[in-house]
């Protein structure tokens, strides 16, 4: 197992030197000089000498590249323009937000898709089934920004019960965190709970109409061990595979759900970074992302290879 | 070479017309999710090509009736710079409806094209799926943010951007239905007969290797809309005073509070476009896609 890790993180790692050139490449195939484009066309020869000196551009381009990844590995992403510190302090600090965010909105997408998508599935045709689809093909077109707008307007505009934006950090308390997340959480997962529970709903009748199910129920097995043990297990595979792409359509939701209840996570962080130019800190939180969901990726694999053992390590 | 004519006559003689009923077109029509996708973008569609007409408003012109609530004077009332929503909402639409469709032509084309390269050979293949594995590790925002960095913020741009996003998830569908095809035994004849590869890519593959990739096609157009408009709420998209529905959601944040219905005009048009594609798409699905069928548990 141990191994198997070592040679997936082996295979990903092209892969990941190619992003990681691509990220850093950004500041480069920007058209124009940076240097003009950063401290406009009237600035004093000094100045953009030293500005030049700064960023490292009097170098040629593969050995910033060089010096960019060697300080990669050691946990240094440069420092920002505008910010006053380095880049791996701001995305660390960032990150105190968006990784509960997208976590939180995780669980909501599966705790609401699947039990929902299973339900459905088990009363195929009904009135419950249809109006599950129906709320699933509404919330699988709407925009997680919009809902986050509907929701702050019934919940803390009309009834005044929570905060319209902000954030608290869950060292405050639990309590009062959540009082912040809560809205964040559902606008940014029920689009992919809807998502979640279309999915579900297709690979449990999939597998219901298995001749393996049929024998479970003729031979007397009670419906809830039918569904939890036989069908649950035969869908989770793919229910994993639904939950590892629906994470990464989060971890890019959470950018745009962080502007609407402005919270001060990556998201934000990289628009305005990308609204002053602040280079060293787009390749940054675009290298992090990128990393993010690699890794994502494997451990979703490691999954699979846990709950399907026809999947061998080797 | 006369007998090869009267063949061909002949066999135009035996081949029965399609009755309109089978044709692809003929069969959507009756599809119930089809029809329930143009009932609700039927609407739209007149309201964005018709509005302008009798509104009388312009987008852009500014007036001292600051959010001002629905009246018969202003349909969806005014904005915070006193211009009318409803042109404004109408513009928008007309804006995201015609960005999603050319994405969708274009990345559709894209695909297509890098989808047929990998039947070509497997040295192809493995580059197209490297290629392709690279720009799947981007959550899509962030790729079109980073392509936008690079680009500037221009429409032009927020194209190329959904382009390129999307070209590589219509290629991994282009791929695994061209690599299906490409095994089937006439492909195999064909290419025994000596047809050159480019024949046999372009009218033996990609006509029967369709389906699946307008499908696709379709729910790139519904995802498209959102990618846009999100791009355009946190600003890196279609820049004001160019009105879209996103820039004008972003604008309704401010105001949310004294100011609901400039947020819940846009809001519905969006999410109703998108539905009735999305509704498009399941329906298309549907009628191509036996598997999909069942496991929507409808019966032939």
């Amino acid at each position: 197992m141990l191994s198997y890790v070592f040679r997936r993180l082996l295979a990903m790692f092209p892969n990941w030197l190619i992003l990681s050139f691509l990220a850093f490449a950004i500041m480069d195939l920007v058209p124009g000089d940076p240097v003009v484009i950063l401290l406009g066309p009237e600035a004093s020869p000094t100045a953009r000498a030293q500005f030049v000196e700064r960023l490292g551009l009097n170098k040629p381009f593969f050995t910033r590249y060089g010096d960019w990844l060697g300080g990669v590995f050691r946990g240094d992403l440069g420092q920002a323009l505008f910010l006053g510190r380095s880049v791996s302090q701001a995305i660390l600090e960032r990150a105190r937000v968006t990784v509960p965010l997208g976590i939180g909105a995780l669980l909501v997408a599966g705790l609401l898709g699947v039990p929902l998508g299973t339900l459905a599935a088990v009363h195929q045709g009904s009135l419950l089934d249809t109006l599950v689809m129906l709320t699933a093909m509404v919330g699988l077109a709407t925009p997680e920004f919009l809902l986050g707008l509907i929701l702050i307007f019934l919940f803390a505009v009309t009834l005044g019960v929570l905060p319209a934006g902000g954030y608290a950090p869950f060292s405050n308390g639990v309590g009062v965190a959540l009082r912040y997340f809560i809205m964040p959480w559902f606008a940014l997962g029920f689009s992919w709970a809807a998502l979640v529970a279309r999915m579900t709903r297709a690979s449990m009748i999939e597998v219901l109409t298995c001749d393996y199910i049929r024998t479970a129920r003729a031979k007397g097995l009670p419906e809830r061990m039918v569904l939890g043990k036989h069908t649950l297990k035969a869908t989770a595979n793919q229910i994993v595979t639904v939950l590892g792409f629906v994470a990464v359509l989060i971890i890019g939701g959470a950018f745009v759900t962080e502007i609407v209840f402005n919270l001060p996570g990556m998201g934000q962080l990289l628009v305005s970074a990308i609204k002053r130019r602040d280079y060293p800190v787009v390749q940054g939180v675009i290298l992090v992302t990128v990393t993010g969901v690699l890794l994502l990726n494997l451990v979703v694999d490691l999954i699979y290879a846990y709950l399907d053992p026809r999947i061998r390590y080797d | 070479m006369t007998d090869t004519t009267i063949d061909k006559r002949a066999d135009k003689k035996r081949v029965p017309r399609v009755p309109f009923k089978r044709t692809l077109l003929g069969r959507l029509l009756r599809c119930r999710t089809f029809q329930v996708g143009m009932t609700i973008l039927g609407p739209i569609l007149l309201f964005i090509l018709i509005a302008p007409y009798f509104l009388g408003y312009s987008a852009l012109e500014m007036t001292s009736n600051f959010m001002q609530a629905p009246s018969s004077h202003h349909l969806f009332g005014t904005d915070s710079f006193g211009r009318d929503l409803a042109i404004r909402v109408c513009r928008g639409g007309r804006n995201s409806l015609l960005l999603g469709l050319a994405v969708m032509g274009t990345s559709t084309a894209a695909g297509v094209i890098l989808g047929l390269s990998s039947a070509i050979s497997t040295r192809m293949d493995l580059l197209m799926v490297r290629i392709v594995d690279i720009f799947m590790a981007f959550p899509e925002i962030l790729l079109a943010l980073g392509i936008m960095a690079i680009l500037g913020q221009r429409v032009v741009n927020i194209l190329i951007a959904l382009t390129i996003v999307y070209a590589a998830k219509t290629a991994r569908v282009a791929r695994s239905s061209v690599l299906s095809i490409s095994r089937q035994t006439y492909v195999e004849g064909a290419r025994a007969l000596g047809v050159p590869t480019w024949r046999i890519l372009l009218f033996h593959i990609l006509p029967n290797a369709m389906s699946p990739v307008l499908v696709q096609g379709t729910f790139v157009f519904g995802w498209a809309i959102i990618l846009e408009s999100g791009l355009s709420f946190i600003g890196v998209g279609v820049q004001p005073p160019t009105p879209s529905l996103g820039n004008i959601l972003s604008d309704a944040r401010i105001v949310l509070r004294i100011a609901p219905w400039i947020t819940f005009f846009p809001g519905a048009l969006i999410m109703l476009m998108v539905l009735g594609i999305n509704f498009l798409g399941d329906g298309l699905r549907e009628i191509t896609d036996p598997k999909f069928r069942e496991s929507q548990g409808k019966r032939r």
